[in-house]
């Protein structure tokens, strides 16, 4: 129409072009691209939501080839790329860089082969974890790590974040238990690392890739290792007046030598969240703390352990110790602990998922110093804790709409990492570290530690294109030098 | 006078000037032992201004498990003084240890509290850092069970004459890229390793070995394959072929009661020394080549055909089926064709000793992986100048 101007594409708004768009929707083995500022809503955070970002298109790709195309176009385009799978990762791994493409895997979801003779699995990145468990069950198998989200959460998102679970106790988390990745690296090369038999040859590029926040390049494949289910399992229910003890039963627990595939903590807060939801799980509702605990192995290892676990925990004053007398008893103790975050909903609009790592017999006193920092600072904190591993999640439930009330958030955060540091702790067990965390390293890491990390970084992605920005802080000199980096300010942990 | 090289560092006292010595065929130059980590990241820094390659030496167990070092000359950086275990927390089961210390030794003080380490090698003089720049191989190992899972944290001295730190002291850790794995089984050709922190775990309640003879190797296999997928199954698997048949050493690990079903289904009850005799096989001074070939659990009995096939019989050494792994002590003649086949078959493989000549014909480490070039990379960025252990991994790293 004369005079009129046409309307500006939407991608382009973005300061994406309109060429990069019609190039990926003409590649082979790609199945949709999202452009529309409606379609790309979803996609602007992954689950830590406190931080959005628009990515400037969604591509989802459907084979190996197809994501080395996809990766080739952007780095014509000059374009950087943000890997994603179910979006589930809580420390905005794969939160969009402003204006880049979002290569979302989860339609890459098939399972590629199944041997039950060598007990591995070869999976397309975008298959969800609590699937695989399911394929392999009729063989007796099963994947072990099971983070709280396996019912969403991808393979590919599970090794991007070295992913943990209630049963990495036993089980240890992702990374053992990945045996070889077909990656996409960032120039678009394809290349293997690892080896499907599980024996490597060079430097464990696998190792260093797994947990590596989709910062290294994008797996399209991934084969697992997988683990008999157990014979016996018994699970223990053991509640307490107060958390500092419960806490103390998880320490004299470890030092006595019992490796139980899973030891829980939750609090009272967390407790009345969980009772008040459709996860009711029957834990007392007096209790101040609950431990759940599961033993597995064969039947006569568990029984033994049982007991020798029970009368740690009758030391320490409980108010009942409970064994599950059947798997359905079982199930509903496990469905309270894996709802629980989804039943904090009901405490509050916005929740902030915490994560750290502290000495596991420190966690009564950092349990104690966390609770009376948010006492201080008037924050609510319901705690989990996947306490046999010293991992803690102390959840802050919040409005974000009260901007004092974000405030104080964002500063009790910061102080609940000062304290697991102090206490010879790290920055995170199992979320990674992602945009959230960023600058947060150094509390932890010298510069001489990062620069290493930076060199690995810069042999797979010399030109800074794969999901930039995330995990390693800029040396100091630089943080204001890179303008790609830039949108993450906008919020501050 | 100037000070010579090195003697500002460590003192004139932990420098020597070898006449005629030679480590793995490459003329030594100075042997340099340090006393702390700062000391090692200053021999680096010093040997990175003075154009030196540097190989560190833990105990020497897995020297000739190398490619030949890239240098005219080497400084042979010996750990041996740092020896020290820094702490044992029995209650955490976490100890820190410096990498010069012997494997046994943290054993030995680890069994005290009632709590081991699984770095674990056959080798009784292995360092602690050797162990892990080598990710060993013990009898023991499986693919849940390897020494890249007991690391916790790791101080490294860096070619350009820094000390990292990664990893930490907590047991579970996704802060940062994992760099602790990527040091364990780089043959110190990232940087020399100073200090672990590694897991402890305690000791099983009981242990029981079991030993049964087969009249042929594949009969040993299948009940391999039985035990391993019996609702207890063994920690450690060992199959010995002999002149005829072949015998299946089995390890139990956990509490009595389970043990005492389990064991006696592999066989008659053995002393532990039958399971130290298969670490012992894997380790024992070969004159010829000695060669590990690995594929999936289930291949274990095609690699030891194929191996019998180009070598005989008599070169099988040790079989451990839990992991698909082949160890045959071979004559330089007869190891050219297992190799070519172990090539032609994808299998991996590592020469772990051989004469110095016959390295120099061929990659240690077998055919080149995919990755090479990304590990060229790696080794760029982290070592511009060749200093550390130039040429000895995978592709003349």
């Amino acid at each position: 129409m004369a005079g009129t101007a046409a309307p500006t594409p939407p991608g382009v708004a973005r300061g994406i072009s309109s060429t990069l768009a019609r190039e990926l929707r003409s590649l082979s083995g790609v199945a949709e691209v999202l452009e529309r500022e409606s379609e790309l809503f979803p996609y602007e955070s992954d689950a830590l939501t406190l931080l959005r970002e628009s990515a400037g298109l969604v591509v989802f790709p459907l084979t190996t080839e197809a994501v080395s195309a996809v990766v080739s176009c952007c780095n014509r385009h000059g374009v950087p790329f943000v890997p994603r799978g179910a979006g589930t990762g809580l420390s905005g791994g794969a939160t969009p860089v402003p204006g880049s493409v979002l290569v979302e895997c989860s339609r890459m979801s098939r399972i590629l082969e199944i041997d039950a003779t060598n007990r591995t699995a070869t999976v397309e990145p975008g298959l969800v974890n609590q699937h695989l468990s399911d394929a392999v069950a009729p063989l007796g198998l099963c994947f072990a790590p099971d983070p709280s989200s396996q019912s969403a959460c991808t393979i590919g998102g599970n090794v991007a974040e070295n992913s943990g679970g209630p049963h990495t106790l036993k089980y240890g988390t992702t990374s053992p238990h990945v045996l070889s990745i077909e990656v996409v690296l960032p120039d678009g090369s394809v290349t293997t690392l690892g080896r499907r038999d599980g024996h490597l040859l060079g430097y464990d590029l696998r190792g260093a890739f797994v947990g590596s926040e989709g910062t290294l390049g994008i797996a399209t494949a991934v084969t697992v290792r997988l683990v008999p289910i157990p014979e016996t399992v018994a699970t223990l229910l053991v509640s307490f007046r107060d958390l500092i003890p419960a806490c103390e039963t998880v320490s004299e627990i470890i030092g006595a030598g019992i490796v139980p595939a899973a030891l829980e903590l939750m609090d009272d807060r967390t407790i009345a969240a969980i009772e008040d939801s459709v996860f009711a799980a029957g834990y007392p509702r007096e209790a101040r703390a609950v431990l759940l605990v599961e033993l597995d192995g064969s039947g006569p290892a568990v029984a033994q352990e049982s007991e020798r676990l029970a009368e740690i925990c009758r030391r320490h004053d409980p108010i009942e110790v409970r064994l599950a007398r059947d798997e359905a008893e079982r199930q509903a103790f496990w469905r309270g602990r894996k709802g629980a975050f989804g039943a904090m909903g009901r405490l509050a609009p916005d929740l902030y998922v915490h994560d750290a790592v502290v000495p596991r017999t420190r966690l009564a006193e950092v349990v104690s110093r966390i609770n009376r920092a948010a006492e201080r600072r008037g924050v609510r904190i319901a705690n989990i804790l996947h306490a046999g591993d010293g991992n803690l999640h102390p959840n802050i439930p919040f409005d974000r709409r009260d901007p004092a009330e974000l405030e104080r958030v964002r500063e009790m955060g910061r102080e609940i990492l000062e304290i697991c540091v102090e206490a010879g702790g790290v920055l995170s067990g199992e979320h990674g570290i992602g945009i959230e965390k960023r600058d947060y390293m150094e509390l932890l890491y010298t510069e001489a530690d990062l620069e290493p990390m930076r060199w690995l970084h810069q042999a797979f992605d010399p030109h800074d294109v794969c999901n930039p920005g995330k995990v390693i802080p800029q040396p100091r000199a630089c943080t204001e030098s890179n303008p790609r980096h830039r949108g993450y300010q906008k919020v501050s942990f | 006078m100037p000070a010579g090289p090195f003697h500002d560092v460590v003192g004139p006292d932990h420098v020597r000037c070898p006449e005629g010595e030679a480590l793995d065929g490459t003329p030594v130059s100075f042997a340099v032992r340090p006393g702390n980590a700062e000391e090692v990241a200053g021999c680096l820094a010093e040997a990175r201004e003075r154009g030196f390659a540097v190989v560190p030496v833990g105990s020497g167990t897995k020297l000739a498990q190398a490619n030949r070092i890239d240098a005219a000359a080497v400084v042979r950086l010996e750990l041996s003084r740092l020896d020290r275990i820094e702490s044992l927390d029995a209650r955490e089961g976490v100890a820190v240890v410096q990498a010069g210390v012997r494997v046994d030794a943290l054993a030995s003080r680890a069994r005290e509290q009632r709590l081991r380490t699984l770095i674990e090698t056959p080798h009784p003089a292995a360092t602690v850092g050797g162990t892990i720049a080598a990710a060993a191989l013990a009898p023991e190992h499986s693919l849940d069970r390897r020494v890249a899972h007991e690391v916790l944290g790791l101080q490294t001295a860096l070619a350009n004459g820094t000390l990292a730190r990664a990893g930490g002291r907590v047991v579970k850790n996704v802060t940062g890229f994992d760099l602790v794995r990527l040091y364990t089984g780089s043959l110190g050709t990232l940087g020399v390793l100073t200090e672990a922190t590694l897991r402890l775990r305690p000791v099983p309640e009981a242990r029981a070995v079991a030993r049964r003879y087969f009249p042929s190797l594949e009969a040993a296999l299948a009940s391999a394959r039985e035990l391993l997928g019996a609702p207890v199954a063994p920690a450690g698997l060992a199959a010995l072929p002999e002149e005829t048949g072949a015998a299946l050493v089995s390890l139990y690990e956990g509490v009595a009661a389970e043990i005492r079903e389990a064991a006696p289904l592999a066989g008659e009850a053995a002393d532990e020394a039958a399971w130290d005799a298969v670490g012992a096989r894997m380790v024992a001074p070969a004159p010829g080549v000695r060669l590990r070939l690995a594929a999936r659990p289930a291949d274990t009995l095609e690699i030891a055909r194929g191996v019998e096939a180009d070598a005989g019989r008599s070169s099988l050494c040790v079989l451990l089926p839990v992991c698909g792994i082949v160890i045959a002590n071979l004559s330089v003649k007869r190891a050219v064709p297992v190799l070519a086949r172990a090539a032609r078959e994808g299998w991996a493989s590592v020469i772990e000793s051989a004469p110095l000549e016959f390295r120099a014909d061929v990659d240690v480490f077998g055919r080149e992986p995919g990755a090479l070039p990304l590990m060229r990379e790696l080794k760029c960025r982290f070592d511009p100048g060749r200093v550390v252990s130039p040429g000895r991994f995978v592709g003349g790293i």
